[in-house]
């Protein structure tokens, strides 16, 4: 199942970051086809590339004075390899965008809704018997805000895609459990990590927020 | 969009040929273990890589292109016991691809197309115990060639595209079954024939996953007779009639545990009533667990009758009306109940159950008191309750209590010490807030407590018997809390067995020099995140067990070089890092010692210096000895160059005649006089000019010509023309000695009148005074001329000390040298400027 042909009429703000994504044998994501060309492209421009090092950095999104930066801080891939492989399989049958994950939220508002919606879909590289989920803002350098969520436990795990083992694909559709709020003014990190029970990182993102 | 697929058309190979510029490594993979374990995970591979040692057990090729297995590719590895395989693009497995492997335990094959599975293509691993084959374009377990797997414990073939639960006649081969997990799957339909392999060959430590496959319906009977070890059936059913025929159908399955409901993510159920448990009647169940049924309609008495005989129940975001399902008396032993939105705590009245747990229910904000008789195991974390009053056998009505968790609650106020809670082994508070644990020993009778966390509960520690009372305490977690004055005092003595303390973040500046004296036990000390200042291993001595000591994140300059001879021997594991260290050469010792104990100190290269400000976030390992052997040696150069300064100040000071002779002095001449000075004196004085006078100035350095009249005058010349023409015409200088006799000498005072006549024409010769003797003020005033000079100008002073004498010819000659021509220009010099010649008297 792809992430992303769900759309439905919502206007959906689509995000892929990270290294290469994978659906091997799926279909879906054909329809993908242009705009994973597009990105490519945009990701082989984009001047970062030059160091190797770091990962693209992408609009989330953009409303009138909020901005939404994203970048993914998984270290352990090859962005070279990353890019060939990206170029093998947009090249071959099942082309896929350069991305260590999909994400996609449903609004964009300096009036947080509570329980916004997401969509979230990846690849998994570690086991999630247990997953958790770190989030730490921060304000000019400093922290404002730390928390931990357990999103999978080993006991009645709560989520279909808990349990799940390398190589299998997660996908997520649904509510967060955000409470509503506004937006202050300023510019904000957000660092969010899911880390399975080796602490081993399943999928990382440094987020930035500009509200001015 | 077209246009922008061609430019990516166009840009593809050029970065496919530059990416690969610099992939070609022979040894890409990580070893893990050597010769053991290899990770070649996302790796680029086509193929596996030729420098894999034979001898190799774990292989992970996880994330490449291998793409097609043929026959014995594996056969380099006969020792291969776990290979994984997942995502490596493989659509074709021939017929013993396997082939050699018997040690293989766990074969990995996620995530791959698989087009062609050939019947051999398993072949030859007769010690596999672990499939998966999950996401594998599976359509049906009749294809899949297994049936020779005998010792085959797990079968994961989740998320494929199975149809029909038919369990084929393989089933029957495979007796160490223990987990299928067939989720994520199309089974609609279980009939009776689907399991008759189960009827003839029981696998009774079997577990079925069945969850995420959208079942329609079970025949009656089918399981009749069966016995699982468990069976998952969660996110399974689109409507609640079909749930409940469903279980119906289950009826007769004897099963270990049953786990029914949906996940949060995947609810397809409206509503949920009692009747949808009305088929568990007619099962055997020892443990029952439901998750995420909500919308709980109509009347809820008798939900839980058919689970009467359950042993343990687990409810997990559950939405019961009201509780009146959980009052009766039962017989679980075990009951969780999680993230259940009740809003009041149950009174339960379950005489058998021994452990509770009740957590998540954020709704409850009171804790009221229930009669549990045999409960052994009491959880009530996460929840936000305050406990008023904590704690006694009263509050839970029993006195068996061994473990007791109120973590993350809201205030518990400490009013009894666990009166009839002496059973206590397991005690945890952390992060609720603590009320009233300085007024008196709480948990002085809880003599088997092994296990305490108290961590981040607000409270500031006032009271040093906290812990009296706790001899059998292994565990103590305070980390998070604040002590008076911020020093930790004397409240561990009675802790002799325990063996883990947590003291970290409870800013620390200082602790007590006997806090832990009597914990010989000690293992485990974790001290970080406070504000000590020094490392003072004093205070670690006696713990004679410690292997793990954390005092990273504190303020820690250094340690003295003798103290760390005291760090327990046992001592494994010290974590320094995140100190203010200071690089100085002061603490050079300790320095060293760091990089002495680089096996002893956990991540010694990220500890960094705080001062000085030039090695300012640089490794403490980067320090060099060298700096401060340089500064030594700077120190030494400057104090030699001192010595040697003052040597030859002293020299120069000592020498300084000679020098001036050796510079330039011999150039000088005395022009047109031929001495250098003409003394006059008094006969009575003849001594001092002789012995003194004329031994010290013509035969020192630099030698001065005197002009002596009982020497120097041409005899049958008359006494004044002497004077005259010997004296004063010949020398630079008249020196005058000033005595008692010369005042009272006629021609004394006469040659005094006629130099100073002479000075006053010539301009050219100073006078110099030199006062032998104290002179009587009355006799002077005689000489009025003389008083008057002696008061207004300098004279020297004749003083018979070693030190005095020698200021004085210094003096002297010094006031000889003055004014001497130079050189032969300079005399003109000195004749035209008669003002520079006088200076110096």
């Amino acid at each position: 199942m792809s992430l992303l042909d769900k759309g439905g009429g919502s206007t959906w703000t689509t995000l892929f970051i990270g290294p290469c994504y994978r659906a091997g044998h799926t279909q879906g994501l054909r329809a993908m086809k242009g705009f994973a060309a597009a990105l490519l492209i945009w990701t082989l421009l984009s001047p970062r590339r030059a160091g190797g090092e770091a990962w693209p950095t992408h609009t989330a999104c953009r409303n009138g004075n909020l901005q939404v930066l994203y970048q993914s801080c998984a270290d352990s891939v090859d962005v070279c390899l990353a890019t060939e492989k990206a170029v093998l399989q947009s090249s071959g049958s099942s082309p896929d965008p350069l991305q260590d994950f999909g994400f996609s939220v449903d609004q964009c508002a300096r009036q947080l809704k509570p329980n916004i919606n997401i969509r979230f879909g990846m690849v998994l590289r570690e086991d999630i018997e247990q997953l958790f989920l770190d989030v730490a803002l921060f304000s000019k350098g400093l922290s404002i805000l730390n928390f931990s969520y357990p999103v999978c436990e080993v006991d009645l795990p709560k989520f279909s895609f808990c349990g799940r083992r390398k190589g299998e694909q997660i996908y997520y559709a649904g509510p967060i459990n955000n409470p509503g709020f506004e937006i202050p003014e300023g510019d904000y990190q957000v660092l969010l990590e899911l880390y399975n029970q080796d602490h081993a990182t399943v999928a990382c993102a440094n987020a930035t927020v500009l509200y001015s | 969009m077209m246009a922008r697929a061609r430019l990516a058309a166009a840009l593809i190979p050029a970065t496919a040929i530059l990416s690969c510029l610099r992939t070609e490594s022979w040894d890409p993979c990580v070893q893990v273990v050597p010769n053991i374990s290899y990770q070649c995970m996302e790796l680029n591979l086509y193929k596996i890589p030729d420098n894999i040692p034979i001898s190799t057990k774990m292989l992970d090729l996880s994330f490449n292109y291998l793409r097609h297995l043929g026959s014995h590719n594996f056969s380099s590895f006969p020792e291969l016991q776990v290979l994984d395989l997942s995502r490596c693009e493989i659509k074709i497995i021939e017929d013993d691809t396997f082939q050699g492997l018997n040690h293989l335990s766990t074969l990995i094959l996620t995530g791959n197309p698989i087009q062609s599975l050939a019947w051999g293509a398993f072949s030859g691993l007769s010690s596999l115990q672990k499939l998966v084959a999950v996401e594998t374009n599976l359509v049906s377990l009749n294809d899949f060639p297994i049936g020779h797997l005998k010792n085959l414990k797990e079968l994961n073939v989740a998320h494929n595209f199975i149809h029909s639960f038919k369990l084929p006649e393989y089933f029957s081969n495979l007796p160490n079954l223990e987990h299928l997990d067939l989720s994520n799957n199309k089974i609609q339909n279980i009939y009776y024939e689907d399991v008759k392999v189960l009827h003839q060959m029981p696998l009774l430590n079997l577990s079925l996953d069945l969850s995420l496959n959208p079942l329609d319906f079970i025949e009656p009977g089918t399981f009749k007779e069966i016995k699982l070890n468990g069976l998952t059936l969660r996110s399974n059913f689109n409507s609640s009639h079909v749930m409940k025929t469903c279980i119906q159908g289950l009826a007769g399955l004897k099963t270990n545990r049953l786990v029914l409901g949906e996940f949060k993510n995947e609810r397809k159920l409206q509503r949920f009533d009692r009747s949808f448990l009305e088929g568990l009647c007619n099962l055997t169940i020892e443990q029952f667990r439901i998750a995420y049924l909500d919308k709980f309609s109509g009347d809820d008495t008798d939900l839980f009758n058919c689970l009467a005989n359950v042993s343990v129940i687990s409810l997990l975001s559950i939405s019961l009306g009201s509780l009146q399902a959980l009052l009766k008396d039962f017989r679980w032993q075990h009951l969780e109940i999680i993230n259940c939105d009740f809003d009041k705590f149950p009174a339960l009245k379950l005489s058998s159950l021994k452990k509770f747990v009740f957590t998540d229910n954020k709704d409850i904000s009171t804790f009221t008191e229930f009669q549990l008789p045999s409960l052994q195991y009491l959880d009530l974390k996460r929840n936000h309750l305050s406990f008023k009053g904590c704690c006694s056998h009263t509050d839970f009505g029993t006195t068996n209590l061994k473990h007791l968790d109120l973590s993350f609650n809201d205030v518990i106020t400490l009013g009894s010490n666990f009166m009839g809670l002496e059973q206590l082994e397991h005690l945890d508070f952390q992060h609720s807030t603590l009320k009233q644990i300085n007024a008196f020993s709480a948990f002085l009778s809880l003599r088997n407590l092994r296990y305490l966390d108290i961590s981040y509960t607000n409270i500031r520690i006032v009271f040093h018997g906290i812990f009296t009372g706790l001899v059998s305490l292994q565990t103590l977690k305070m980390a998070g809390n604040s002590f008076q004055n911020n020093l930790l005092p004397d409240i561990f003595t009675e802790l002799t067995n325990l063996t883990v303390l947590d003291l970290s973040k409870c800013q620390l500046e200082q602790v007590a020099q006997t806090a832990f004296h009597s914990l010989s036990s000690l293992q485990v000390l974790n001290m970080s995140h406070n504000k000590l200042l020094s490392l003072d291993t004093f205070l670690y001595e006696p713990l004679h067990s410690l292997r793990i000591l954390d005092c990273s994140f504190n303020r820690i300059m250094a340690s003295k070089e003798q103290e760390l001879q005291n760090l327990p021997r046992s001592l494994t594991w010290l974590n320094l890092t995140q100190n203010a260290f200071a690089c100085v050469c002061e603490h050079q010792s300790f320095l060293q010692w760091v990089k002495d104990q680089r096996q002893l100190l956990v991540g010694a290269e990220q500890m960094m210096c705080a001062e000085p400000l030039d090695m300012e976030d640089m490794p403490v390992l980067s320090f060099r000895n060298a700096t401060c052997q340089l500064s030594k040696t700077i120190i030494s150069v400057s104090v030699v160059t001192v010595l040697l300064v003052s040597v030859v100040g002293v020299l120069v000071y000592k020498f300084y005649f000679h020098l001036m002779l050796l510079a330039g002095c011999k150039k000088y001449g005395r022009g047109e006089s031929i001495y250098d000075a003409f003394v006059i004196y008094s006969s009575q004085d003849e001594d001092w000019v002789r012995n003194e006078l004329v031994k010290n100035l013509e035969e020192g350095v630099p030698p001065f010509q005197l002009c002596l009249h009982y020497r120097d005058f041409i005899p049958g010349v008359a006494i004044a023309a002497n004077i005259i023409q010997e004296g004063f015409h010949k020398s630079r200088k008249v020196i005058v000695v000033v005595s008692q006799h010369f005042i009272q000498s006629r021609w004394c005072i006469f040659e005094y009148e006629i130099a100073q006549t002479w000075q006053f024409l010539s301009s050219r010769a100073g006078i110099i005074f030199i006062v032998l003797q104290k002179l009587e003020k009355s006799l002077l005033r005689q000489q009025v001329e003389l008083y008057r000079l002696l008061s207004r100008n300098t004279y020297l002073e004749w003083e018979d000390s070693v030190l005095g004498r020698h200021v004085f010819w210094r003096r002297l000659r010094k006031a000889l040298l003055a004014g001497k021509p130079q050189s032969p220009e300079g005399t003109a010099d000195a004749e035209t400027n008669p003002q520079e010649a006088t200076t110096s008297t």
